[in-house]
């Protein structure tokens, strides 16, 4: 099996429409490091490589409720290939901006996906749709408990696991659910939940686009804290702070839905564009599907076929590239993109995911 | 085969190809080995998190400075260079610079120790200590409540815990 069927296999948190319309998906990360070693950066290329083999023995021996790791390294990936990669968040652009001695293994769903050399020696993630963190995390322990047989971790009683960045010292666990709020911003009440969360240690931030844009209004909201919280302490946390959104959310919703006519106008005018443009540059095309699905939710539009999530990967450069298998201008990706929602919009099956 | 000059100092052989991707556009460029270092260090989130953590490692108040000459003996890294890479080198730089990562920990999490899950692997004695914490804390409470049958009951496997800590180092 080569890279490239690897990657064309549908990822599970991408094709599996939650039952939570406004949590896209949960991720759980875990930081772990070789004791005996220095981390990547300071490794030479010898014994990056070297450790690049023992981690992706171990992972590939490793098996977890039937889901076999398959190691790929980053050497033998096209450029295109690393990009769709980490548009679909299996690999973070730091480790694709790296050489040889890297990679990632990844299971036959994608749930899975563990980056070899990156800032640490493994970082271990699990991404589920809905919100579903007590499932992400128990499969992420158990993978970590299977690597924990064949490998010594770098560990301190006072400091718990120990990390390249100190700001993962601790449990090591980074745990963040992806969330729809359109309402939230339309209400113009984001800067309130923003401010809202910081005390907490948890941190929110738009998922796509540049700077303070959080394109398509999808957000991510994460623990900062890793040292002092237990593992389940910081995903009763995360849990709560995300049910809590998803009410206000709900909430600004209702609102909307009161002055009813210029929300149904709004959706249907996206989905008119949608259907019909035949040049859509990227920002637009987020707020458009946005508002689209923000139409789905309330009742207004006839739902998709395809998820939400996978519709906002498809339109990001990798994914258009990916699917149409060229390197494409900027205008030629405008165009492409325009193509790609007026299928999707017309019901029209496009093949893949 | 031609030689390709490195697209950043424009003198020596560029060696490697580095892709650099920002929301989803890859660009690439050819580098020689000594850039491609820098490249990797410092720019692949230009000036956001390596800043964060400089500012961290360099706040007032923190100890060091008298050991700058101090290697750590695992990865050879000085705490100098540790700030100014905002990255610890490896696992041994937490205890070669332990007052300035302790310090640096309390500024970033809160100044607790850690609490969580423990490899089983060389573990065993900490997690034996984490459970006999566990249980002080617990047996403090069932006395303050005088509930003392209950707190016989710990007791007794508070000392059955002890009892197994023989001789063991952390």
């Amino acid at each position: 099996m080569n890279v490239a069927e690897v990657l064309a296999r549908r990822s599970h948190w991408l094709t599996e429409q939650g039952r939570n319309v406004i949590v896209l998906s949960t991720r759980v990360r875990l930081a772990r490091n070789l004791a005996d070693r220095p981390f990547p950066s300071a490794l030479s290329p010898e014994m990056t490589e070297q450790t690049e083999k023992e981690i992706a023995a171990a992972l590939e021996a490793a098996e977890t409720e039937g889901q076999r790791l398959r190691y790929l390294p980053l050497k033998d990936m096209s450029d295109m290939e690393k990009t769709a990669l980490v548009e679909k968040h299996l690999i973070s652009p730091a480790l694709a901006a790296l050489g040889a001695g890297r990679g990632v293994a990844l299971s036959p769903d994608h749930r899975l996906a563990v980056m070899v050399n990156e800032e640490d020696h493994i970082r271990l993630q699990v991404i589920l749709p809905d919100s579903r963190l007590q499932e992400a995390f128990q499969v992420a322990d158990q993978l970590d408990d299977a690597l924990e047989d064949k490998l010594d971790f770098a560990f301190r009683e006072r400091c718990g696991y120990l990390t390249a960045c100190p700001t993962n010292v601790g449990t090591g666990m980074r745990v963040s659910t992806m969330m729809h709020l359109p309402a939230l911003v339309m209400t113009k009440q984001m800067q309130q939940v923003l401010n809202a969360l910081s005390p907490l240690g948890l941190a929110i931030r738009g998922l796509y686009g540049e700077g303070s844009k959080a394109w398509g209004n999808i957000f991510q909201i994460s623990n900062q804290v890793t040292l002092g919280k237990s593992e389940e302490d910081t995903l009763v946390n995360i849990e709560a702070v995300t049910e809590q959104i998803c009410e206000l959310e709900n909430h600004a919703r209702q609102m909307m839905l009161a002055g009813h006519s210029t929300l149904e106008d709004k959706v249907w005018r996206a989905r008119g564009l949608l259907q019909n443009a035949r040049i859509m540059p990227v920002e637009e095309a987020f707020r458009l599907v946005s508002e689209d699905r923000l139409g789905v939710d309330t009742g207004f539009l006839p739902p998709l076929r395809e998820s939400f999530a996978s519709l906002l990967l498809n339109l990001l450069p990798a994914g258009l590239r990916y699917r149409g298998g060229t390197e494409l201008t900027d205008e030629q990706l405008n165009e492409a993109r325009a193509a790609y929602l007026r299928q999707a919009t017309l019901g029209i099956s496009t093949g893949t995911e | 085969m031609n030689q390709l000059l490195c697209q950043n100092c424009q003198q020596r052989e560029a060696a490697v190809r580095v892709t650099k991707i920002e929301n989803g556009q890859a660009t690439q460029m050819n580098l020689c080995k000594e850039c491609a270092r820098q490249y990797h260090n410092v720019k692949v989130f230009p000036g956001m998190v390596s800043d964060f953590m400089q500012a961290m490692f360099t706040l007032k108040g923190a100890p060091g400075g008298q050991q700058s000459a101090a290697r750590c003996p695992v990865c050879g890294l000085t705490f100098a260079q540790i700030q100014k890479a905002g990255r610890v080198g490896c696992s041994h730089c937490y205890e070669t610079f332990e007052p300035q990562m302790d310090f640096l920990l309390r500024r970033l999490h809160g100044g607790s120790r850690h609490v969580g899950k423990v490899p089983r692997r060389g573990g065993g004695n900490i997690r034996r200590q984490n459970e006999m914490r566990a249980l002080k804390a617990e047996l403090q409470e069932l006395v303050r409540r005088e509930a003392f049958e209950e707190a016989a009951v710990l007791r007794d496997r508070l000392r059955a815990l002890e009892a197994v800590k023989g001789g063991e180092n952390e």
